[in-house]
């Protein structure tokens, strides 16, 4: 197949389309100077036709400027919770990608840091069908309980 | 002309069967079942009432859950504290959202509160012809029940404003149709004073427990049905489009 000299620039503009368009349910918000601030969401995962959820994923960014807190998200549905933090502000990186199979229902998701300063952050969630965050991405809805 | 008396109550009946029924209502096409999540619609049946039987196009639309301190009435008269007893979210606010969609309303917005959750949403810059039905699309995520609650069902009441006309004064019986409870509301006491139609008829949403997943408590037998109707307080903050009608 031969491709023409401007084929290749529209193939790369379409790539990065399709990158960016994969599943994205992301909220960028930033937390207040002092060291306790929250923000606290809900997650809920329902079917919205691709499957009965069974699991929810989070990952967090640590947005620029760079400042010294470290931010972390954690997740809790029932007697199972975790946590994930990034090591470095301001770059392009996420924590790492953590979840709970809770299925169905409403999962507590909270936004922290670890020190006096404000933080910029963009929280990723996903609710999937499969555990352990596998299988297709089904009904995510967030619903923000506090901004601090 | 001259009737006979044997016939004056036949031809009263007949009266009375021919007169036109009231106008249907504004309402919501779908009950949901916790668990899912849904596109469903508004459905406009009618336009604005404009007298001797002419009814005026729909031109905006604004509809408001009841998110703010709701008024909770449970079937069997017992009390209920708070929705959080009834389902996991402890509100609705954020769980509706409008799907974009310009055959009626070239604008449309959702309505957010304090913390940028939806509680409704809006549009105009529109038009629905008077003699065909609207569809409004909105995705809805079903609140999840309490397991140990006794409700079997939300009755999701919501206020729905259809606006026929933008100018003030606004709350005439030919220029809206309020499709709100009777609670007292700035709204609803404007609209029984000038015959609005609607006030006291809101639009219904019926949200379902998912018994086979999510069983009801023996000890509630058949279970309850509860109410969630919007409080005047929040029908008089939210109702209005901004910067479009009040």
């Amino acid at each position: 197949m031969s491709v023409s000299l401007k084929r290749p620039a529209l193939l790369g503009v379409f790539s990065l389309i399709l990158a960016g368009a994969a599943g994205a349910h992301d909220k960028t918000d930033s937390l207040g100077s002092a060291a306790s601030a929250v923000d606290y969401y809900q997650v809920t995962c329902s079917d919205d036709g691709n499957g009965a959820p069974l699991s929810l994923t989070a990952q967090v960014k640590d947005n620029s400027p760079v400042a010294s807190p470290l931010v972390s998200v954690s997740v809790k549905k029932g007697s199972a919770a975790t946590a994930s933090t990034d090591a470095v502000d301001g770059d392009t990186t996420y924590s790492p990608l953590v979840y709970v199979n809770g299925g169905a229902g409403v999962y507590d998701v909270f936004v922290l840091k670890s020190a006096t300063g404000t933080e910029n952050y963009t929280l990723s969630y996903h609710c999937m069908t499969g555990n352990n965050g596998a299988g297709a991405h089904t009904g995510t809805t967030i619903v923000t309980k506090q901004n601090k | 002309m001259h009737v006979p008396p044997l016939f004056r109550p036949l031809i009263l009946v007949s009266a009375l069967v021919l007169t036109p029924a009231a106008l249907a209502h504004t309402t919501v096409r779908s009950a949901i079942t916790e668990g899912r999540t849904d596109d469903n619609a508004v459905k406009i049946e009618h336009g604005c009432e404009a007298g001797e039987g002419q009814v005026l196009p729909v031109i905006a639309q604004s509809v408001v859950f009841p998110t703010q301190s709701p008024v909770l009435t449970l079937s069997d008269g017992s009390s209920i504290g708070d929705l959080s007893e009834a389902v996991e979210q402890g509100g609705l606010a954020g769980l509706m959202h409008a799907i974009q969609d310009r055959h009626i309303f070239q604008v449309q917005q959702d309505k957010k509160d304090t913390d940028g959750n939806t509680v409704g949403f809006s549009g105009h810059e529109g038009y629905l012809d008077a003699k065909l039905q609207g569809r409004v699309s909105f995705e809805m995520t079903a609140p999840n029940f309490v397991a140990d609650s006794c409700v079997k069902r939300l009755v999701v009441e919501i206020a729905i404003a259809d606006i026929c006309n933008l100018q003030v004064p606004t709350l005439r019986k030919s220029k809206v149709s309020l499709w709100i409870p009777n609670n007292g509301s700035r709204y609803a006491s404007k609209g029984i004073q000038y015959g609005v139609q609607g006030v006291g008829d809101p639009a219904v949403m019926f949200v379902n427990r998912d018994q086979s997943l999510n069983p009801l408590p023996i000890t509630c037998g058949n279970g309850l049905d509860l109410t969630v109707s919007p409080s005047a307080a929040d029908i008089d903050a939210n109702l209005p489009i901004p910067d479009v009608w009040r």
